[in-house]
């Protein structure tokens, strides 16, 4: 298969899709399409859609600074658990509302979920880098630790695996634009964590693609050697870009767990139910481009928006099945463009000094 | 740190890279015991916040690891009177059991190379293809002990073909389409969950019952338990289950190391240069090594439904589904509130992941 | 300093990885000043005659292109000696000359070129002075004016170099194998082996000289069955194989040394047991009904052992342990204990001592003479001992059609 001809075909085939789906809406507004439509269409929709893509985006971008670096980190999904979990329990132990030393205890209780993210990533980055570790086998274990952390922590502070309520961020609404019909209560009166998903992909892209970090970067993982000759210390880009992901993916949780959970629940899979995975699959899917990855997010966490509804609806299909078709599109997503063209060194320890 | 200290770190290094056997088993038990201690300061730390009268550390580790120990053998032998086949006891050996076939199935794609994170997936499936092969044939075969004899082979063969199936689907997206099977697997779990759940309320729903699980198959179709030396035949264990898992073990280990497909599946996993150099299909042999990991699994559902629940349900393996809001939770397992898990304190229902041999030896980036 | 594999970032562009690690910065250092790189390229660009596109992907130029932008690399860090590591060995003809007037360019203004190379043609046509190592030493420094290259010859060997044949005279018999225009690409779609043909027949060995990486193991993969040529066809004692499985061709009697024994020669973890059947583990002399008979695997590995003088002789240790010698010898061994109609072998004596060497070559001979066809790779100085012994050269390809580098 050429090249990204499988992203092009899948591109090609959702486009199709929402075409089919719009004009057949049109046309028979009362078939299952025309309901879908409306459900799309809806600015509730589209919000929550914004809403959800938060955890999804930040974390995908995390990924593409370490995978471009060289470590595959598998284990964002533990970094989205540990970030929403800490940033609820902080909020929390903070005393919810409020505000400490003028900060609000929500945005105290974010940072420290963030940090928590970066705890982890550097965990993660020294096992990896330091210990020459399988990427593939340590994060694992670091999503299997956060999966196993969070609710025993849970457990102790709060007598069950799900955490208490904590108040969760206000819109913010920016005056006049927010005035505009549609766009403007979706993108100007809409949760911070949009606001910093929208400026966290572009930071990103740009951090990528246009400062010398950015090269560093990605010449790390795809001819570390030849980073080492020209005289940057590949391991420290290495750490950098693990850290990175941390920091990236701590937003996308910390922001999912404060600005659109408001708690978060420990069982099972926990309430990131598998997200970090649907981050892999989305910049995979974005051929390692932020703003790609970005569009991308919004197609899970449009799907997962409209089922959303749709279950609200009472509508007939099982809500299960419905549940199911993210994990699913990862799958397709995967097959279609797992021959991507990854970086060359991803998933190789680095020796500075073999031949 | 110095150059020299760098260079002697590094060798140290590649020391534990090569190492024997002999000093592996040493490093597994290093492991162990570091756990252990991990284990007693994290219980040392979670006794910070519970309110005891005065003490910082209301928790003692080692009377945790008393209990943890005793508890699952059913008491302490020395102190009071024991009895090996009490019910904490059949409860450890039980879920002991299905670990054998879960471990087992992971071990098998992990000796070919790769991570078969889906055996949660393989499980649920076999278990309710299982359930409803069994529900199926009863009709059409005698009871008593010839349908005990029938029922059982194809209940597990039902839980072993769906299992197996499941378990083909990743290792044929890796061959052909390059798709990485951790993350496909994982995928796949949480589709088999969705799966299992429509079917069940859809299809195979036990009329009788608010709960998403088929009817109970047939008392007869339950493996029996043996007489005088084994359990009361109250308690969901079987030993005959356990000497079947014992016995796959050896089936398995015998079909890596004896069998001409054991050596391809043996050497595929070390070092796959080496394997496509000396003849085997990399291709064929990932769908086939996935499809036996795979069934192992099915086999392990197949097991909680002959041996444990009598029935295929939603939960299990004590999978939980997403309990949100207050719902209370649905089924609590019997064995929910077995020391084992109550002192471990909140073991995620997941744990069927991975084997404790899953270590971190891959070979094949070698230069 | 320029290595002989290249240190450029195959997807960025020339003038990414001529300013890689030196990147001028603009905003307070958040962005590369990318215009400056521009300039400073096309300037050094003007200066040296260089005509290297800066917006190009390195993955999209040639390996002549890819060369100067290791040169400009080193320029624009303002070096003023740079070493030159086997340069021409990756380049055509053409590409060579266009080098050396680089070179010439370079010395004009005043830089100094350390050029290493064993091929003495090019040593005397670039150098002003020439110094000739052997074994790890300075043997001697000569004017490359006052010298000539059977002098330089001498230097470099040690000895008067002695061009007779040690082989007797063979009489080829049917033909074993017959390659037809040959097309292979490596795992970047790169084509390496272009087009080539050849036939090696009984009793015949066939040599193929040449540096590393210009396409020799994608052609023997696609001859022993690990890579599907992409044109052409392999036929072997008269049958097409080119669809054939890497397993219907060891069936068949295809024995193969490999170049990398740790990646492929070799299980590591496993014991010399198991090493010793490995591609023949469905075979039936050591499989019956799928199971494998590893009484007579033992059997065989310690006959190997023997034969080939394996160190330790303990078929229980594993591959890992042995040294770099042992283990090819043990390769070398299991392949030529296969009873091949055709042996490929690359670098069969690679890293085993001079007696051992000298038993591969005797075995060799002896293939030879039992009339099997041997396909021989080679590749430093020492191969020529190799080349030396083969009854033909083969060049790969023709006119202009050549192995590419990796």
């Amino acid at each position: 298969m050429n090249k990204g001809a499988g992203r092009t075909y899948l591109t090609a085939a959702v486009g199709v899709l929402m075409a089919a789906v719009v004009v057949f809406g049109l046309a028979f507004p009362d078939s299952t399409a025309g309901f879908l439509l409306h459900v799309a269409t809806r600015p509730s929709t589209t919000e929550r859609g914004l809403r959800l893509a938060v955890p999804i985006a930040l974390a995908a971008v995390g990924g593409i600074f370490a995978e471009k670096s060289g470590v595959i980190n598998i284990g964002i999904e533990g970094l989205l658990i540990v970030s929403a979990f800490t940033a609820v329990v902080a909020t929390h132990l903070l005393g919810g509302q409020g505000a400490t030393l003028f900060v609000p205890n929500v945005w105290l209780g974010f940072f420290v979920g963030v940090l928590a993210s970066v705890a982890f990533a550097l965990l993660f980055a020294v096992v990896c880098i330091e210990f020459k570790a399988d990427q593939i086998i340590a994060g694992l274990a670091v999503w299997l630790i956060a999966l196993g952390l969070a609710p025993f922590v849970s457990q102790i502070i709060f007598g069950r695996r799900n955490t208490e309520s904590v108040p969760t961020f206000g819109d913010w609404t920016v005056p006049v634009l927010s005035e505009i019909p549609f766009v403007g209560p979706v993108f100007f009166d809409a949760g911070p964590e949009v606001y910093i998903m929208l400026a966290g992909t572009g930071v990103g892209w740009y951090l990528l693609n246009r400062t010398a970090f950015g090269r560093w970067v990605r010449a790390s993982g795809e001819n570390p050697k030849a980073l080492d000759t020209a005289g940057v210390d590949v391991r420290l880009v290495r750490y950098k870009s693990v850290l990175l992901s941390g920091v990236f993916a701590g937003l996308g949780g910390a922001g999912l767990a404060l600005g659109h959970l408001g708690r978060f629940a420990g069982g099972g899979q926990t309430d990131i139910q598998g997200r970090g995975f649907i981050a892999i699959a989305t910049y995979l899917f974005g051929n390692y481009n932020p703003l790609g990855a970005l569009g991308a997010s919004f197609l899970f966490s449009g799907l997962e928006a409209i089922q959303l509804r749709m279950q609200v609806q009472g509508f007939a299909i099982p809500s299960e099945l419905v549940r199911t078709i993210p994990y699913v599109t990862v799958i397709v997503v995967l097959v279609l463009v797992g021959r991507t063209r990854i970086p060359e060194a991803a998933g190789e320890y680095y020796d500075p000094g073999e031949d | 740190m110095s150059d020299g200290d760098d260079k002697e770190w590094r060798a140290l290094l590649d020391r534990l890279q090569t190492a024997t056997y002999g000093e592996r088993i040493l490093l597994s038990l290093a492991a162990l015991v570091l756990s252990i201690l991990v284990g007693a300061l994290v219980v040392l730390v979670s006794g910070i916040p519970a309110d005891c009268g005065g003490a910082t550390f209301c928790y003692n580790p080692i009377e945790v690891y008393y209990e943890l120990f005793f508890g699952a053998i059913g008491g302490n032998p020395l102190v009071e009177e024991w009895s090996p086949t009490n019910f904490s006891m059949a409860t450890t050996l039980q879920t002991t059991t299905i670990l054998l076939f879960t471990g087992l199935s992971v071990a098998v794609a992990f000796q070919a190379g790769m991570f078969n994170i889906g055996t949660q997936g393989q499980l649920v499936l076999g278990s309710l293809a299982t359930a409803v092969a069994v529900l199926y044939a009863t009709p059409y075969l005698p009871s008593g002990i010839l349908g005990t004899l029938l029922l059982i082979p194809v209940g597990v063969v039902a839980g072993a073909a769906i299992g197996g199936v499941w378990g083909a689907i990743p290792g044929a997206l890796k061959a052909y389409a390059d798709a990485n099977e951790v993350i496909t697997t994982i995928m796949l779990n949480f589709v088999a969950t969705g799966i299992s759940a429509v079917l069940l309320s859809q299809y195979f729903q036990d009329e009788t019952s608010p709960n998403p699980q088929t009817p109970a198959i047939p008392e007869y179709a339950e493996i029996p338990h043996i007489p005088v030396v084994g359990f009361e035949p109250r308690i969901d264990f079987s030993l005959l289950a356990l000497l079947f898992a014992i016995a796959l073990i050896g089936a398995v280990h015998f079909v890596l190391r004896q069998t001409s497909f054991g050596y391809d599946l043996r050497t595929s996993g070390k070092q796959p240069e080496a394997a496509e150099y000396g003849g085997v299909d990399s291709k064929r042999l990932m769908v086939s090594s996935m499809t036996l990991s795979g069934a192992l699994g099915g086999i392990g559902g197949s097991l909680w439904v002959l041996m444990v629940h009598r029935r295929a349900k939603e939960r299990v393996a004590g999978h939980r589904h997403r309990d949100r809001g207050a719902a209370p939770a649905r089924g609590r397992p019997v064995w929910a509130d077995h020391p084992v898990r109550r002192h471990a304190g909140v073991l995620p229902d997941d744990r069927w992941l991975l084997p404790p041999g899953a270590r971190a030896d891959r070979r094949g980036r070698r230069r | 300093m320029i290595h002989q594999h290249f240190m450029l970032v195959d997807p960025m562009t020339v003038a990414e990885n001529i300013a890689l690690g030196n990147e001028p910065r603009k905003w307070f250092g958040l962005a590369v000043d990318t215009d400056r790189v521009r300039e400073e390229v096309a300037e050094l660009n003007d200066r040296y005659g260089f005509a290297v596109d800066p917006d190009a992907r390195i993955e999209d130029v040639s390996v002549g292109v890819q060369q100067r932008v290791e040169i400009l690399k080193a320029l624009y860090r303002g070096a003023d000696t740079l070493i030159l590591d086997e340069p021409t060995a990756v380049l055509t003809p053409q590409e060579v000359e266009g080098l050396f007037e680089v070179f010439d360019e370079l010395t004009a203004q005043g830089k100094t070129i350390i050029f290493i190379t064993h091929k003495l043609g090019e040593a005397m046509r670039t150098a002003d002075e020439i110094t000739v190592l052997r074994d790890g030493k300075a043997v001697s420094t000569v004017e490359a004016d006052a010298t000539t290259r059977e002098e330089l010859a001498e230097l470099m060997v040690g000895r008067e170099v002695l061009l007779d044949h040690e082989l007797e005279p063979s009489t080829p018999g049917e033909t074993v194998l017959d390659v037809t225009d040959l097309v292979a690409t490596d795992a970047r779609d790169v084509e390496r082996v272009t087009g080539v043909d050849f036939s090696i027949r009984e009793g015949e060995v066939f040599g193929i000289a040449g540096v590393d990486g210009n396409g020799q193991a994608e052609l023997v993969e696609a001859i022993t069955g690990l890579r599907r040529p992409d044109e052409g066809t392999v036929h072997f004692r008269g049958e097409d194989v080119t669809e054939d499985s890497r397993r219907e061709r060891i069936e068949a009697g295809m024995a193969y040394v490999p170049e990398d024994r740790h990646e492929r020669g070799l299980v590591m973890d496993f014991d010399l047991v198991e090493n010793a059947i490995l591609g023949s583990q469905h075979a039936p002399e050591f499989a019956n009904n799928g199971r494998i008979d590893w009484e007579s695997a033992r059997d065989h590995a310690e006959d190997v052992i023997e034969t080939y003088d394996v160190r330790p002789p303990d078929p229980d240790v594993t591959a890992e342990s042995l040294s770099g010698g042992n283990q090819q010898k043990a390769i070398v061994g299991r392949e030529f204990e296969r009873d091949p109609d055709l042996v490929v072998a690359t670098h069969p004596p690679r890293g085993v001592d001079i007696g051992a060497t000298e038993f591969i070559h005797d075995q060799i001979r002896a293939l030879r003479k039992e009339g099997r066809a041997i396909l021989l790779v080679s590749s430093k100085l020492d191969g020529r001992t190799a080349t030396r012994r083969t009854d033909r050269d083969g060049r790969r390809g023709r006119g202009d059609e050549r192995l590419r580098r990796r």
